[in-house]
Formats: C-alpha cells, sequence, structure tokens
C-alpha cells in the first residue's frame, strides 16, 4: 500500500515537473521572441531617424521674420526620386510632427514600410489613398502611427493637453505641396473609439459637409474660437492611442488669404 | 545520498538545459525569418548595344552572387527578374582584342542615372551589384573599342614613324596645348585611316588598307608598316564642326585649299560635319599643320536646324522645344526649286536634309530637323483636344499661317533655333451674337468632340430669316405641350484652331474654324438671356437636320435657372432652335420603382405616367449580354477589364447600370436631379462604402458621388439618368498602435514566468 502511494506520489510529480518545465520552455521562447522585437522595433525607428536626416538635406526653412512668414523650400523633385508616393511636407507645431507625407495605394501599405519602402514597423506618415492633392480634397486625412519614442505621429496626443491648447502658436499647421504652402487653423481635437465617420474623404455637397463639419467640432475637448463654413476645406490628422481601440484626432481648417492672419 | 542529489541535478540541468537551447535556436532561427523578412521582388533589366556592338563583346548578368552568369548577346527590354536583396550583378566582358568603351554607356537605375561606370566593377569577377530595391535597371549604348598589343599577329610590323604637330588658332579655335582634352573642334585622319583622328583624343586609331591594319594614329606619331602611298605623297582627312570654317590651311608651310563659300561647304557637309581631303601632300617625317578659322557667320551659316519633344519633364530640351500638348508634322519642303512632299523623300535628298520624327507617349518623343539656310519649310502645327496654341515665335523668324488648318510656312535660318510654341488648355467657347443671348457656355463630354485637335467653339446667331412653314412647324411643337415661343436661334459648332498665337484688332485670336454639324455624345449648353423669363419655365424646340434637309422638329427639356436667367439644354446636333416658355406651375414629386425595388425619385410637372428602366449588365452572362443586348463578344472582355482599371481605385466593381426614365409617349425624361435607391443585394451588404460614377460611350468615368445606406437601399443624387457604375469598399480607419508596450510587457511577464520556474526547481532540487 505503501508502495503504491509511493509510486503514485512520483507519478504526480513528474507530471508537474513536466508543466514546469514546460512554462519555462514557453516563457524563455517568450523572452527571446520579445527582445527580438524589442531590437527590432529599435532598429526600425533608428533606420527612420536616419531617413529624416537624409529628407531634411532637401527640406530648407527661413525662419519667420517680423515682416514676412517662414518660408519652405522643398526639393520634392529629389524626394521623389527616393519615393515617388511623395506628396507633401507637414508640420503642426507643439509636436514633433516635421515630415514629409506619402500616399500609396491603399492605407496599409504605409503602416508597415518606411519612407525608403523598407519593411519599418513605425511605417511612415501617409495620406489616405482616396485623397486628391491637385484639387485638395474638402478632407485631406493622414495618418500616423504612435511611436513610443515620439517619432511619426507619437507626439500627435500633445493636442489633447492643456498646455498645448494654451499655446495658441499652436493651433497653425502647415502643410507643403508641390503647388502651394497651405496654411490650417485648428478647430477640434478628441481622442475617440475608432471609427469611420471623420476620416470621410467625399461629400455631396456643401450643405452634407457643413453637418459634418458640426458633427466634429461638437467632439472637440477645446473651444478654438474659429468658424468653419461647408465651403471651406479641412485637414484631418489620426492616430492610436491608449490599446489601440481609440483615436487621438486633429482637424483644422484651410485659411484663405483673407482670413489668414496668425 | 549527497551522490544521488548531484546526479539527480545534473540530470535535470542537462537535459533542461539541451532542450532549452535546442528551443531557443529553433525559436531564433523562426524569430528570424519572421522578423528579417527577405522580400524578393521582380527587377526589369534591360540592355542595348551600340550599333552592332553585340558582335564585340556581352553583357552578364547573375543571381546567385557571381557563381553563375547569364549571357545577354542582344538588345534586351525589360527582362523580368526575380531578386532577392542585392544578389543581381552584372558584368560586362568584352571579345578578345577588344576594350569596353565606357564613354557613352549609361546606366539608370529606376531612371536615375549611374555615374562613374568604368569603377564600379563591370569588368571584375564579381561584377558590379546592383542595389536591393531598385526596380529597373536600363544598361544602355553598351560599346567596345577594338585594340591591338604587340604580340596579336594582326598587328603589322611598323616600319616608318612620320610626326604631326598642328596649331589651330582662330574664333572658337585656339588651344593652348592642341592635344588638350578640350580640343574637339579639329580633326585629321591620313589616307585609309578608319578614324578621323580627334585632337587630345588619347587612343589608338587604325589606319586601315582593304580592311588590312596598315598603321597606327597614337596621339602625334602616325606609324606605317610602309611608307604612305605609290605616289610619296599623302592625302590629309579634314574635319570640322558643320558650322566651322577653315580660313587659311598650311602643312609644312605650303597653303592648301578649303572650303570656305557658302556652296562649297555645303557640298563638304557630310554626316553633319564639314569634311574635306587635302590631297597629294609631300611625304615628310614630320608634319607641320598650321589651321587658322572660326564659326561661320550668320550670314555664312550653311544649315539651320531645331529640335522638339513631346516629353516636358526631360531636361535635355529647353521649354521653348517643348510641345507636350501639340502635335507636328513635315507637310513640305522647298530648296533650290526641288521639292520634298514627304520625309522620306527629304532624308533620301542628301545628307543635308534630316527629318527625325518625335512619336509621342512612346520612349523616343524627341524629333528632330536639319534643312540647309533658305529652305523654304511647310510644318503642320496643331493643338491636342482642349488645348490650343497661344504663342508661336519661332525665334523671331517670320512665318505664314496657311489656307488649311494647321500649316505654317517659313524659310529656314542658319544655325540651332526653337520653335517657341506654347500650347494651353483652353475651354470650349461660346460666341454669342444674338440680340437675345448675352453669353454662353458649352460642356462637351471628354472625348465627345469628334475632332483631334483643338476646341469647340458654339455660336448662336439670331435666325435672320425663315420661311412661313418652318414657322408654323416651331410653333406646332411648342404648342403641343403649351409652349409659346419667344425666339429663334441660329446655333452652329466649330472646330476652332488658334492661328498661331496671333491675335485681331479685338484682341481675339485668328482661327481656323471647321464646322461639326454632330457629336457622339450630347453637349450641354448653357446660354444666358438677355430679357428676364422669371416665373416662366423654358423648353426648346429643335429643328432636326441631316445636312441636307430639314427631319423634323422636337421638344427639348431645358433647366431654367432664375438666379443667374440661364437656360440649359443638351443637344448633340446643331442647327435652328427656338426658345419657348409657359408659366411655370409646380413641380411634383414622383418616385418610379422597377419589379426589383429599386426606385427614382424627381420632381417634374407635366403630368405624365413614368416607368424606370433600370438595366444591370453585370448580372448577365456574356453570352446573355451577347445574345439579349446585341453586345459584341469580341469587345466584352476589353470593354469589362477597362471598366475595372478605371474604377479600381474607388473599390469593388458591383454593378453597371443603365437607367432610364420614360413617360408614356416614350419620351425619356432627363429633368434632373434624381434621387436614386438601390435596392441592396446580399453581394453588397459585405461592403461599407458606395460610390456610383457616370462612364460615357467612350469608358471616360466622372467624378464619383458618394451613397449612404438607408436601411435596404443605397442612396444618393445623381445628375441626369444614363449609365453609372457602382462600387463597393471597405473604409477602415487603420491601426496606428505601436506594440513595443507589448512586448515590453510580454517580456516583464515571461522574465517573472521563467525566474517562477527557477526558483521551484531550485527548492525542488534542495528538498531532495
Amino acid at each position: 500500500m505503501y508502495m503504491a502511494k509511493r509510486r503514485l506520489n512520483l507519478k504526480y510529480r513528474r507530471i508537474i515537473n513536466i508543466i514546469v518545465l514546460i512554462i519555462a520552455l514557453i516563457c524563455l521562447t517568450l523572452v527571446i521572441y520579445s527582445i527580438i522585437n524589442i531590437v527590432n522595433w529599435k532598429i526600425n525607428v533608428d533606420d527612420n531617424k536616419n531617413i529624416q536626416n537624409k529628407i531634411n538635406d532637401n527640406i530648407t526653412i527661413v525662419e519667420p521674420t517680423e515682416e514676412k512668414e517662414a518660408e519652405y523650400n522643398i526639393d520634392f523633385k529629389a524626394l521623389k526620386e527616393i519615393n515617388e508616393d511623395t506628396i507633401a511636407y507637414l508640420k503642426v507645431n507643439g509636436t514633433n510632427i516635421d515630415y514629409v507625407v506619402v500616399k500609396g495605394n491603399d492605407n496599409s501599405y504605409y503602416l508597415k514600410h518606411n519612407f525608403e519602402k523598407n519593411l519599418n514597423i513605425a511605417g511612415w506618415i501617409f495620406a489616405d489613398y482616396h485623397n486628391n492633392f491637385d484639387e485638395l480634397d474638402k478632407n485631406i486625412v493622414i495618418f500616423g502611427h504612435n511611436t513610443k519614442d515620439g517619432s511619426m505621429f507619437g507626439t500627435l496626443k500633445n493636442v489633447l493637453n492643456k498646455e498645448w491648447y494654451e499655446n495658441k502658436d499652436n493651433y497653425k499647421i502647415i502643410l507643403v505641396t508641390e503647388m502651394t504652402i497651405y496654411y490650417y487653423q485648428v478647430f477640434s481635437t478628441y481622442s475617440i473609439k475608432a471609427e469611420d465617420y471623420y476620416i470621410n474623404t467625399e461629400f455631396v455637397n456643401n450643405e452634407e459637409f457643413k453637418k459634418f463639419i458640426n458633427k466634429l467640432k461638437s467632439r472637440s475637448i477645446y473651444n478654438y474660437e474659429i468658424e468653419v463654413s461647408g465651403n471651406d476645406k479641412i485637414l484631418t490628422l489620426s492616430s492610436c492611442i491608449g490599446d489601440g481601440s481609440k483615436r487621438v484626432v486633429l482637424h483644422a481648417k484651410l485659411l484663405t488669404n483673407e482670413d489668414y492672419n496668425l | 545520498m549527497k551522490k544521488k542529489i548531484k546526479m539527480g541535478i545534473m540530470n535535470m540541468s542537462k537535459k533542461f538545459m539541451v532542450v532549452t537551447m535546442v528551443f531557443a535556436m529553433l525559436f531564433s532561427y523562426f524569430a528570424k525569418i519572421v522578423n528579417v523578412f527577405a522580400e524578393s521582388s521582380t527587377t526589369k533589366l534591360t540592355v542595348t548595344f551600340r550599333g552592332d556592338n553585340a558582335n564585340y563583346g556581352t553583357v552578364q548578368y547573375s543571381l546567385d552572387d557571381g557563381a553563375s552568369w547569364n549571357d545577354i548577346i542582344e538588345n534586351t527590354e525589360n527582362l523580368n527578374i526575380t531578386v532577392t536583396g542585392d544578389n543581381l550583378r552584372l558584368k560586362i566582358v568584352p571579345n578578345a582584342n577588344y576594350s569596353i568603351d565606357y564613354a557613352g554607356i549609361e546606366m539608370r537605375h529606376d531612371d536615375n542615372v549611374v555615374g562613374g561606370l568604368s569603377t564600379i566593377g563591370f569588368e571584375s569577377s564579381n561584377g558590379y551589384s546592383v542595389p536591393s530595391n531598385v526596380q529597373s535597371v536600363k544598361l544602355e549604348q553598351v560599346e567596345f573599342s577594338y585594340s591591338l598589343n604587340n604580340n596579336d599577329p594582326e598587328m603589322p610590323e611598323l616600319n616608318a614613324t612620320a610626326k604631326v604637330n598642328i596649331s589651330v588658332s582662330g574664333e572658337e579655335f585656339e588651344y593652348d596645348n592642341p592635344w588638350s582634352d578640350d580640343a574637339t573642334d579639329f580633326r585629321f585622319g591620313i589616307n585609309a585611316s578608319d578614324e578621323i583622328r580627334r585632337l587630345g583624343k588619347d587612343e589608338v586609331n587604325y589606319i586601315r588598307e582593304n580592311d588590312k591594319i596598315v598603321g597606327l594614329i597614337n596621339k602625334n606619331e602616325i606609324n606605317y608598316q610602309y611608307n604612305y602611298n605609290n605616289e610619296g605623297t599623302v592625302t590629309f582627312h579634314i574635319q570640322t564642326q558643320w558650322d566651322d570654317v577653315i580660313t587659311t590651311l598650311k602643312i609644312n608651310n605650303v597653303v592648301y585649299p578649303t572650303p570656305k563659300t557658302k556652296a562649297d561647304l555645303v557640298e563638304a557637309f557630310h554626316e553633319r560635319a564639314i569634311k574635306f581631303d587635302v590631297a597629294n601632300v609631300p611625304y615628310a617625317e614630320t608634319y607641320d599643320i598650321e589651321v587658322i578659322g572660326g564659326k561661320q557667320t550668320q550670314n555664312e551659316k550653311i544649315m539651320g536646324n531645331f529640335g522638339w519633344t513631346y516629353d516636358p519633364n526631360t531636361n535635355e530640351y529647353s521649354d521653348d522645344d517643348k510641345i507636350p500638348n501639340g502635335n507636328l508634322e513635315f507637310v513640305k519642303a522647298v530648296y533650290n526649286n526641288i521639292t520634298y512632299n514627304s520625309i522620306e523623300e527629304v532624308n533620301a535628298a542628301g545628307e543635308i536634309f534630316e527629318w527625325n520624327d518625335g512619336k509621342k507617349g512612346t520612349n523616343d518623343p524627341t524629333g528632330e530637323a536639319m534643312f540647309p539656310t533658305g529652305t523654304v519649310l511647310t510644318l503642320r502645327l496643331v493643338p491636342d483636344t482642349g488645348y490650343q496654341l497661344t504663342s508661336f515665335d519661332l525665334n523671331g523668324m517670320p512665318f505664314e499661317p496657311g489656307e488649311e488648318v494647321g500649316l505654317y510656312t517659313f524659310t529656314i535660318g542658319g544655325g540651332n533655333w526653337h520653335l517657341g510654341a506654347s500650347f494651353n488648355e483652353v475651354n470650349d467657347e461660346v460666341e454669342a451674337n444674338s440680340e437675345n443671348i448675352k453669353s454662353g457656355n458649352i460642356t462637351i463630354a471628354k472625348n465627345g468632340h469628334k475632332f483631334e485637335n483643338g476646341t469647340a467653339k458654339l455660336e448662336v446667331n439670331d435666325v435672320i430669316s425663315m420661311s412661313f412653314d418652318r414657322v408654323e412647324e416651331f410653333e406646332n411643337t411648342a404648342k403641343e405641350e403649351g409652349y409659346e415661343l419667344e425666339n429663334y436661334l441660329d446655333i452652329s459648332l466649330y472646330n476652332t484652331i488658334y492661328k498661331g498665337g496671333s491675335k485681331d484688332v479685338n484682341g481675339k485670336y485668328e482661327t481656323w474654324d471647321t464646322p461639326i454639324e454632330n457629336i457622339d455624345d450630347k453637349a450641354t449648353i448653357t446660354l444666358e438671356l438677355e430679357n428676364d423669363m422669371s416665373g416662366k419655365e423654358l423648353a426648346i424646340v429643335h429643328e432636326k437636320h441631316n445636312g441636307n434637309e430639314i427631319t423634323g422638329y422636337e421638344l427639348i427639356d431645358a433647366t431654367y435657372n432664375e438666379e443667374d436667367n440661364t437656360i440649359t439644354f443638351e443637344t448633340n446636333s446643331f442647327s435652328n432652335y427656338a426658345i419657348v416658355s409657359k408659366d411655370a406651375t409646380e413641380k411634383v414629386e414622383y418616385t418610379i420603382k422597377d419589379a426589383s425595388g429599386n426606385e427614382i425619385i424627381f420632381k417634374n410637372n407635366d403630368g405624365h405616367n413614368y416607368i424606370l428602366t433600370l438595366v444591370d449588365y453585370l448580372s448577365f452572362s456574356k453570352e446573355e449580354l451577347v445574345l439579349k443586348y446585341d453586345v459584341d463578344p469580341d469587345e466584352y472582355d476589353l470593354v469589362f477589364n477597362t471598366i475595372k482599371e478605371k474604377t479600381g481605385k474607388y473599390g469593388d466593381l458591383l454593378s453597371f447600370y443603365e437607367i432610364i426614365v420614360t413617360d408614356e409617349h416614350d419620351r425619356e425624361v432627363n429633368n434632373g436631379p434624381f434621387t436614386i435607391k438601390i435596392k441592396m443585394t446580399d453581394k453588397m451588404k459585405k461592403y461599407n462604402t458606395f460610390k456610383i460614377m457616370y462612364i460615357d460611350d467612350e469608358l471616360n468615368i466622372e467624378k464619383p458621388i458618394d451613397l449612404k445606406v438607408e436601411g435596404d437601399y443605397l442612396v444618393g443624387s445623381i445628375p441626369h439618368l444614363s449609365k453609372y457604375i457602382l462600387t463597393g469598399s471597405i473604409t477602415e480607419n487603420p491601426q496606428t498602435i505601436d506594440n513595443i508596450m507589448n512586448y515590453i510587457s510580454i517580456l516583464g511577464l515571461s522574465m517573472i514566468g521563467l525566474i517562477g520556474t527557477g526558483l521551484y526547481t531550485k527548492k525542488k532540487l534542495f528538498n531532495k
């Protein structure tokens, strides 16, 4: 009886030992897996920084003076020789967003590929593939990864901070295309559960667009005190926030010559 | 006991370590494969040889880092090669006695020129490694030059040497060192030498007689197998640029004649250069050649040339030579009273004439022409559809527009000159000459013009006179629907082309106008009325004409806009019209359904009964379409694929509708806008974004219109009824989260797990 009980205990112990061994192997695998991915993330992020430095050779910004606005000289021809999807340059004050924007054939390619079209988990800043930049759609939508090191749209979430809102210089957004420089003024910033409504790029008429604008304005966590009509055009910046189920969103109105006085 | 414990620990540890290492290696390998994607891709390789140089060497490529090589022995375009990473390598391998002549070879990666070709390894054993991510490699104008070494059996025994000293002076002829690399204006050859020796060119040229090498020219030494020719003299071959003239040529202090008059220079013009021989020069061991010359003056210039290109982006031509939105054709050239009526006749007439046509939309978009000065040249220069020649100056040379559309005649001047032709986009226009019409505009569907050049001009004039019978016909047609006549208009359509950018005293461009009676697709015409028609409803009565006679009268629906007092209607035929009116009555809303549940909603006020016919051509098979709708089976695939290609960016192709609403008289209704409600099929329900777009008979699509999902219907507003394409897509807000925190969390948790299992194991072992 004692021997049988002893054999039974041994058997249970063996099973437990095997389970512990399996758990240990799984944990070891996960350790190796996560280290590889972390290292890969770092390599990808550094890669993008190097690319950004190379891109900056083709961008010259003349600082503003009392008499003149800043001048943006972007060598689009040279940039297109690197990547023919180059479509614009974007700068958002109060963030690190100071990037060349590309536009692919869908909204997934540049989630995983950088400006040199290499696989990169940080991707690149890209415009919605539906958007037309020649005639500038009613709603230009630009996406980017919320990277932890602050690159790409990693600092877009700053727009939800009171400090960002209180600095009126941050309301100006610059979008430079081959045609011209566009100045936008922020009119709405918020976070929201992921949805497709605000990334709509085409509207039946200006009345429909006005309803759209009103909804976007009503979502804003801050009041930017600027009128936006159905005749206006807007810019939308979007990135994930939190666990990826929500989005941080910024909307800005395109300023015309009459109302640009920043 | 201790020994048992120790054995136990060692056994457990050994097993643990072995299994862990194997597992870790497998996983690392797997992770490396997953994380470091080795993408394979397709690269297009193009190789061209200059002339017959494929006979003198080979280009090779390798896909395994040089382990094996594939030969390219002839011109090859866009060879698809599957490349992994940067393992594509190229080599250029000359035949025996040949070497690579890099001067003219060009390589491009994705249209970017690659420099320094002689240093990047084409001749090394491993070849040149093409960087990864290059999608297209072009290696063009590969050329080899012949060279012998002293041991080669072909090398002749050289037993005589003569030195040549050249001094060159004159405008653009002056050089400190006649052998400098920049001295290209003057060249010489001797006796039967194959090549004309260029000053400063640092390589050996061979002198051949009857295909046998009999001598070499190497810099300033001429080496012969045997002395000169039988008469004890040598013949020098002299070459300068085509616009040069040598005023004095002395060889060993003896003056020799050179072509100086225009006629002599034209005769000496060969292969775009001035070439002539200086014969009977006595043999000497040293030839002191003194050359004095310079450029032909403008009056002396014997040739004129110009180039053009249809490529707006090239850097090789100035903007003055670019005509991307026009077309240039040779018509006629007259020189010395001889007329040349075709390019073939021109090119066959001798070396002083040349015409090379550029081909728009191809890899060869550039053209070039060269004629002796004084040639009277006639060209046809016309704009593409939708464009006009808004300026044309030919470098200031006078020209005459001809009677025929697009013809210009001018006399060729000397030197290089530019077209200076500017084609700009111009809208179709309306010339309102009627007292009842202030202005107007016309919109013709893209490719609906039926003409290939220029734009459309609609002329609206008052009808000067009309017979009583015709007036009665107009009135009767109007009265059938309760309208009364307002005024008569003569509406004519022309294909208009501007004449060389010149304007008349009123500032309007002078034009060639060709009348057009009919077009395929209907044009939309809007006319601003002189008289206020508020409170009225307007329509148009059209007098149909087949070019020879009147064929009937029809009432055409029109839209009157009170805000700007305009009337808009559609037509594809141009003759006499009448504007008719009646008091406006309130429009009521009609909702018309078909058997499938689709609906059309619109407003009208004529009280008719309407029927909706909505056909989805994609719901039929090819055979059904051929039988039922008389579709050409050969065109079916082409049409279907073209539509898919044009609408692909908007989503998946769902339907190809033809939407028609007719009244009880079988007349089509087209007074929009219309609200369309399409009953959703099961196939449509997997999409969340829908667009509908008008498609014309030429398969051109207009800007898409969004449709909303309302219950079981797709709902939207369309401006008119015709053929439409429906597409569906799934719009998703992309996931842009950074997963680094997930990996860090996994690392933390798995480290905890690992430590936990380690502690458990340790405890178990010590408890034993």
